[in-house]
């Protein structure tokens, strides 16, 4: 909060109890930032869409929160976001933007969206233009209930359905009405009914996938493998042979910008070493393959040499993971059994024949895999029971089965390899952007629906 | 750039005033307009989406004219003009003038509307409609009560201390009263909702009163009995203002709230509180909604809840009063009285058919002296809105030839053997009314209409030309094309107001001669007694109904399978959306962005029963019709009430009144036609 300020902070204010989620708001914002019919930076988020008992049903008319710690502006690889002081609104740099939309995976609220044409990530500006003319938002100035207002910031911070973050946004809401007088019916549902359908409808998919990803998925096992090949150097008779890693390097390298909006621009991805993890992770990644590429070139024999390529791979790695971690599903258990930091270092052991390596952290990706698969209940389709016996089976019985077969053929490491790429490609599967969406059906599946059943305060 | 101040003319409570900015020919936005202090926040979705229903690429800018393979093609305003000439003189020698179906609906309003009738009434006569789909059930009912069809200044409703919204959800159909009832319940004031489904303005609300549909008249009666019981009456007004409220104690004796609950399935205790707090709670304003008087049994539903603010004496108060129809701007027709809407059949010695709009497609396949031969529809989409689109369907498609003036391919454009582009409300200037608040409105013209668009007076003239029709008779009924005369036209109708003048309406709204801010202050009702009717003879007499409320089962009900489960055990509910007027608007990007597609809402309750899971595609089916579409669980609908908002087309495959009857409401000429019981059953992907 920036209370030492000599006039408190602007935002966005919203009366929850007088907006009926009508949308005008949404066209509004269209029309005036000329985004096409139809798209909007602005978006209202409903609770309990499905009117379950107990529990009021409302909407949320949310966009940019010009958070006071933004994680866009902390977190933008290109430096492309920052706060203007003109108007004190966050703002993104289209000049600047590299269009790798890591803003959307961080913000809490949804708020960055790629712009299709242009290849850049555009957001809402609080209309900004408007702004430095003395004038409100245009979603503010259509709201036809008045529920949306944009001022200096008072009121409650948080509302049921609003993401709890540490971003400090400066949105303000009044107290929901609904919460403290419960509507009363003359029909209620039965219990019976009630307990038949207790599980929320799912929130809409939020744009994060094996399949938005690939790109992500080819560089990150890449990139793994070539830390594997120089670690299995380092540590053992295996040659990196300078021109092959060269071409290792150039395709992960490529394949990295192919989910880029403006490839051209990559180079700015290294603008934000102080505070993003994906300028973090590209820089130790480049600095990994220019000492891996300098020490299989000028020092083949050096075990230093590639020991030390070796670290940085690993820290490369470590690092990769990192920029991951906004968008696990579950923040509390930051380890995948696909993490890099655990692939590259698997198919290392592969790679140097060393069964005790090998044989650990096989192990070690069992239980985290099967842990995972525990918690995320039996999966009821088969595909997926298929998938997940083949990638055991494929991906560490059968290598392990060869392997005391006394086998030494290059099958135990495509085995391994294509393991770990589904795995890995799990994990693209299940990441989840946070969005208001996801933590507005939380409101009701904590409740769950029941007028006795808790979950809403 | 330049601003315009205009009017949103669709068939709406709102009928907001609206500031545009008009940039190069093109329509920039749409904003609000701070003269009008009902809609003084701006416009609604519907409203801000003008910027691309104008510019749309769908757009029909041409006249179109139906090949040999049923597809549309552009063809010359000559062609068209004197495709549809040779027809409308065919058909008038060879079977007479009333053989041609002159169809308009509430598409846009406008004063300019009437050189339609102005024009067919020179053409020698033709094929009316009487009645209307949307209101005559309480308009009658409240005129035969009280007099008049006014109520309070929207503004006014922050002073109630209890609002009623009975059968109505403003938040979706009348977005600017939200405002009031916030400003209400800021200051203490108390709201119940009376509706099947829990809807967005009943989360505002303290009670939640659902009952089955179509018993809403039951609930007003046994409400009027505990009045009568506990004494909770003005008996000064009663005295004074009130006539046949002691027929009435007598009527409602064995209404009690017992009966009520095996009636209506609200437990006798809510029935109890709901009529303490209508008894004790001063002012109490009530508002009416639409959709409840669409039952055959609904004139006499209106008329049994006005009895209840007759009988508390709270009429004529600021905060209270009956909010059905403000019809105080309506100071250029005859909209107050149904027989209005039923023109005699010879007034000027012209003689003209009338069909019922509730019985549309039925009325047309049986008119015989003449057989109808051509249809010509504007400002309409009778194939989806109108009661039993099948039938709707067959008797257009059993004419010779059909015109339709419209801006989009709708079902009944896509029926039309001629197509004519139809001007919006942005390019001619007319003067509208409203019927919640009390302005009278300049709809100005901001635009020239684009491609080969012409307003309808145009095309009239060019007609009326080509027909030979006498020169200085259609001058002096239909203005010619140019602003000034359209200008000149407007002036001529405002003349008879001098407080009104197209200058002061260029500025904005004014609010109409006359306009009492508390209607019935004076308590001068207009009634044949001059008292307030809850006896109303003049009822019996007119409509054949008891001349005090009553409440009968509704037809579909009583004649099909009462209130047992039959072979249509659902109540098909199709409310109004907050995304369409009717059938307009759902094409557009803006709005299909938000409404993708049509769904059934359904009880979980009743999901069980048919083992439908939350998001299967559904058959909902009567002997009339069926509908495949999308369901979506809601735990708030009242269980054996199904919900899908009207206004989809069929060729959206969500036309609901595929599966309505066509049938009249007990008084008014109105359309019963929300009153459709069906089924529903799962769809095997």
């Amino acid at each position: 909060m920036s209370q030492t300020e000599p006039h408190p902070a602007r935002g966005f204010l919203f009366d929850p109890n007088r907006c009926t989620g009508c949308a005008a708001c949404e066209l509004a914002c269209s029309t005036e930032n000329a985004l096409g019919w139809g798209r909007s930076w602005r978006q209202v988020v409903s609770v309990n869409p499905e009117r379950r008992p107990g529990i009021p049903s409302f909407h949320l008319s949310l966009a940019c929160n010009h958070c006071d710690d933004a994680p866009c502006v902390r977190q933008c690889p290109s430096r492309a976001i920052s706060r203007v002081s003109a108007t004190d609104v966050v703002l993104i740099d289209a000049d600047a933007c590299i269009g790798c939309r890591y803003c959307s995976w961080v913000c809490p609220y949804d708020a960055p969206r790629f712009d299709e044409e242009r290849s850049v990530m555009g957001k809402c500006t609080a209309c900004h233009h408007r702004l430095l003319e003395g004038d409100s938002p245009a979603c503010v100035e259509a709201c036809p209930t008045a529920a949306l207002d944009f001022g200096p910031l008072a009121g409650g911070t948080s509302l049921p359905g609003f993401p709890d973050t540490p971003a400090a946004p400066r949105i303000r809401f009044a107290p929901l009405r609904a919460e403290t007088h419960r509507l009363e019916s003359t029909w209620t549902i039965p219990e019976s009914a009630l307990r038949s359908f207790a599980a929320s409808r799912p929130p809409r998919p939020a744009g994060i996938s094996l399949k938005t990803e690939a790109p992500l998925w080819l560089f990150t096992l890449g990139g793994a493998g070539l830390v594997a090949w120089v670690l299995a150097a380092a540590l053992g008779d295996v040659t990196v042979e300078p021109l092959r890693f060269l071409a290792g390097a150039l395709a992960t390298l490529g394949v990295s910008t192919l989910h880029l909006g403006r490839k051209l621009r990559a180079w700015r991805a290294v603008w934000n070493l102080s505070g993003s993890r994906l300028s973090r992770e590209v820089a130790a990644y480049g600095t990994f393959l220019a000492t891996g590429f300098a020490a299989a070139w000028l020092f083949p024999d050096s075990a230093v040499a590639m020991g030390a390529a070796g670290g940085a791979g690993l820290a490369a790695l470590f690092l990769m993971d990192r920029v991951y971690d906004p968008v696990r599903r579950t923040a509390a258990r930051p380890v995948h059994s696909a993490d890099v930091v655990l692939v590259g270092p698997f198919l290392a052991a592969v790679l140097l024949r060393w069964p005790l390596a090998f044989g650990t952290l096989a192990a070690v990706k069992l239980v985290l895999y099967l842990r995972r698969k525990a918690r995320e209940g039996s999966p009821r389709e088969w595909p997926a029971w298929a998938l997940a016996a083949g990638r055991v089976l494929v991906g560490l019985a059968l290598p392990a089965l060869l392997w005391w077969m006394g086998s030494d053929g290059v099958w135990i490491l495509v085995f391994a390899a294509v393991g770990e790429a589904v795995d890995r490609g799990e994990l693209y599967h299940g990441l989840e952007i946070p969005t208001p969406r996801a933590a507005a059906a939380r409101v009701t599946a904590t409740g769950n629906g029941s007028p006795t059943g808790g979950g809403w305060s | 750039m330049a601003l315009f101040h205009t009017a949103c003319p669709r068939n709406c409570y709102s009928t907001c005033t609206l500031t545009v900015e008009v940039e190069d020919g093109t329509l920039r936005r749409v904003l609000p307009h701070a003269g009008n202090r009902a809609t003084v926040e701006g416009p609604c979705l519907k409203g801000l989406s003008y910027v691309e229903r104008v510019a749309s690429p769908h757009r029909i800018l041409h006249p179109l004219r139906r090949g040999e393979d049923g597809s549309f093609h552009p063809v010359a305003w000559d062609v068209a003009l004197d495709e549809i000439v040779r027809q409308l003189v065919r058909v008038r020698d060879t079977f007479g003038p009333q053989a041609v179906l002159y169809y308009a609906a509430s598409g846009t309003k406008g004063l300019l509307n009437q050189v339609g009738s102005a024009f067919w009434r020179l053409f020698g006569g033709y094929t009316g409609t009487y009645g209307d789909l949307c209101w005559p059930a309480g308009l009658e009912a409240t005129r035969l009560t009280l007099g008049e069809n006014k109520h309070n200044a929207p503004w006014d409703l922050p002073n109630a201390r209890l609002i009623v919204f009975w059968g109505k959800n403003p938040a979706e159909t009348n977005i600017h009263q939200m405002p009031f009832v916030e400003e209400a319940l800021g200051r203490g004031a108390r709201l119940v909702v009376v509706d099947p489904r829990r809807t967005e303005t009943a989360e505002r609300a303290e009670l939640l009163v659902q009952p089955r549909p179509g018993t809403d008249g039951a609930l007003a009666l046994a409400i009027a009995h505990v009045l009568f019981r506990e004494g909770w009456l003005d008996e000064d007004f009663l005295r004074t203002h009130v006539a046949g409220h002691e027929d009435y104690a007598e009527q409602v004796s064995d209404c009690t709230p017992e009966w009520a609950e095996e009636v209506s399935g609200v437990p006798a205790s809510y029935v109890e509180r709901l009529a303490e707090m209508i008894g004790t709670v001063r002012p109490v304003t009530l508002s009416a909604g639409y959709g409840m008087q669409r039952f055959a049994n609904s004139g006499q539903t209106m008329r049994a809840m006005i009895a209840l603010l007759a009988l508390t004496g709270t009429i004529g108060r600021p905060g209270a009063g009956w909010q059905f129809a403000n019809l105080q701007s309506a100071i250029f027709d005859d909209v107050k009285d149904p027989l209005a809407f039923y023109p005699p059949a010879e007034p000027d010695g012209i003689a003209r058919i009338s069909l019922s709009t509730a019985r549309l497609g039925t009325d047309m396949l049986r008119t015989t002296d003449p057989p109808l031969k051509l249809a010509w529809v504007e400002r309409g989409n009778p194939i989806p809105q109108n009661p039993e689109t099948p039938t709707v369907v067959e008797a257009f498609r059993r004419l010779d030839f059909r015109v339709v003036v419209e801006q989009f391919m709708t079902d009944t454009a896509r029926e039309a053997d001629i197509v004519l582009p139809a001007k919006t409300l942005f390019e001619q200037s007319d003067v509208i009314g409203a019927y919640w608040h009390p302005y009278v409105q300049l709809r100005q013209k901001a635009l020239d209409p684009p491609g080969e668009v012409k307003p309808e007076s145009e095309i009239y003239r060019l007609l009326a030309s080509r027909l030979g029709m006498p020169p200085d008779e259609v001058d002096r009924l239909i203005p010619g094309p140019v602003d000034e005369e359209i200008d000149a036209w407007l002036e001529r109708r405002l003349a008879p107001f001098p407080e009104l003048s197209l200058e002061r309406l260029r500025s904005g709204p004014v609010v109409a001669p006359g306009h009492e801010e508390v209607a019935f202050a004076t308590a001068v009702f207009p009634t044949p007694s001059g008292r307030i009717e809850i006896r109303s003879n003049e009822a019996a007499r007119r409509w054949g109904v008891d001349p005090l409320p009553t409440w009968e089962e509704p037809v579909e009900a009583s004649s099909r399978t009462g209130r047992d489960a039959g072979p249509y055990p659902l109540y098909f509910m199709t409310p109004n959306t907050k995304n369409r007027i009717h059938s307009q608007f759902g094409n557009l990007r803006m709005i299909r962005t938000q409404d993708p597609e049509p769904v059934l809402s359904l009880s979980p309750v009743d999901a069980l029963a048919r083992e439908i899971r939350d998001g299967d595609r559904v058959r909902v089916f009567n002997d009339r019709g069926a509908l495949e579409v999308r369901c979506r669980l809601d735990f708030g609908i009242r269980a054996g009430c199904v919900s899908l908002v009207n206004g989809w087309w069929k060729s959206d495959g969500g036309a609901v009144n595929l599966l309505s009857a066509g049938r009249e409401t007990d008084m008014g000429y109105g359309a019963a036609f929300h009153e459709n019981r069906v089924d529903v059953e799962r769809v095997e992907a």
